[in-house]
């Protein structure tokens, strides 16, 4: 038993660093405390969040002012038809005026 | 072959002899007007319209399938208060277009005070032009549709939008207007 403690005591016993121990600690453990903090990822996070929102607004903007110009320009599509079917009309009523009812376009 | 790439070509060009230029003396007479209609849609506006159409809606799934072969729409119609607001040389501008090659007006009514002219532009067999110009004393219209007009959607449209019917021998007449003139032995 006291071989063992003996032994124990040899293994465990206190023992001075080699030389320049701390230093060559203090240099490996400096990189990591050089390392950014961890709110610069939230900045970049926060960042590409804001892009993309910026991104998904400009589609749904652009695709609004598409609609909007698609709308407009129905809306003069039936009104050239309209316009366009009037004069016809127009054209009609005088060919009837000229040579007879029923001549070229029948209501 | 050779046909197919002519046709390519002549597809492929941009809106030409078909196309009815706006004199500067007309756009002015806004100006004058009491009231004024300027439209021009171009290809993609077109597409735009006929994406927003509904087929449920009987008058836009035919304006659709009209529009589905057209490359522009230009109208500029103004009204006057009183007669005497554009001059007969305004008229004459887009009248004289008209006679260029490939127009063929089969509507012609000239008066003192006032005239119409519905012209067909012809490409080959297929229409692919109409034009419209009706000056009245107090009213001046034209109408420039560019693109491909099928005589059977010209008949489709008879009876909607304010547009008369289509009696079959008009109808046969437009036919007979789309069809190349016969060759000269």
């Amino acid at each position: 038993m006291s071989r063992l403690e003996d032994e124990l005591r040899q293994a465990l016993r206190r023992r001075e660093p080699p030389a320049g121990f701390a230093e060559r600690v203090l240099a490996r453990a400096h990189p990591r405390e050089s390392r950014r903090p961890s709110w610069f990822h939230w900045r970049w996070l926060a960042a590409a969040a804001a892009l993309m929102v910026l991104v998904v607004g400009l589609y749904f903007f652009e695709e609004r002012r598409r609609r909007l110009e698609g709308e407009r320009a129905k809306q003069q599509v039936m009104l050239a038809l309209h316009l366009t079917g009037s004069k016809l009309r127009l054209a009609q009523q005088r060919i009837q005026r000229f040579i007879g009812p029923g001549a070229a376009f029948q209501d | 072959m050779r046909y197919s790439i002519v046709t390519l070509l002549a597809a492929a060009l941009p809106l030409g002899a078909q196309q009815i230029t706006f004199p500067p003396a007309l756009e002015k007479l806004s100006a004058k007007a009491t009231q004024k209609v300027n439209i021009s849609l171009d290809t993609s506006l077109l597409g735009f319209a006929g994406q927003l159409m509904s087929e449920k809606d009987p008058d836009e799934a035919i304006a659709k399938r009209l529009l589905s072969g057209l490359k522009a729409i230009h109208i500029r119609g103004f009204e006057f208060a009183k007669a005497g607001e554009y001059s007969q040389a305004d008229v004459a501008a887009i009248r004289e277009q008209f006679k260029g090659p490939g127009w063929n007006c089969f509507f012609t009514v000239e008066g003192k005070e006032q005239s119409t002219h519905i012209c067909l532009h012809r490409q080959g067999d297929a229409i692919t032009g109409l034009g419209l110009l009706a000056a009245e004393p107090t009213e001046l219209t034209v109408v420039n549709i560019i693109g491909s007009i099928r005589p059977e959607d010209l008949a489709t449209l008879s009876g909607k939008f304010g547009i008369p019917q289509i009696k079959g021998e008009v109808k046969t007449l437009l036919e007979r207007k789309a069809a190349p003139a016969p060759k000269k032995e």
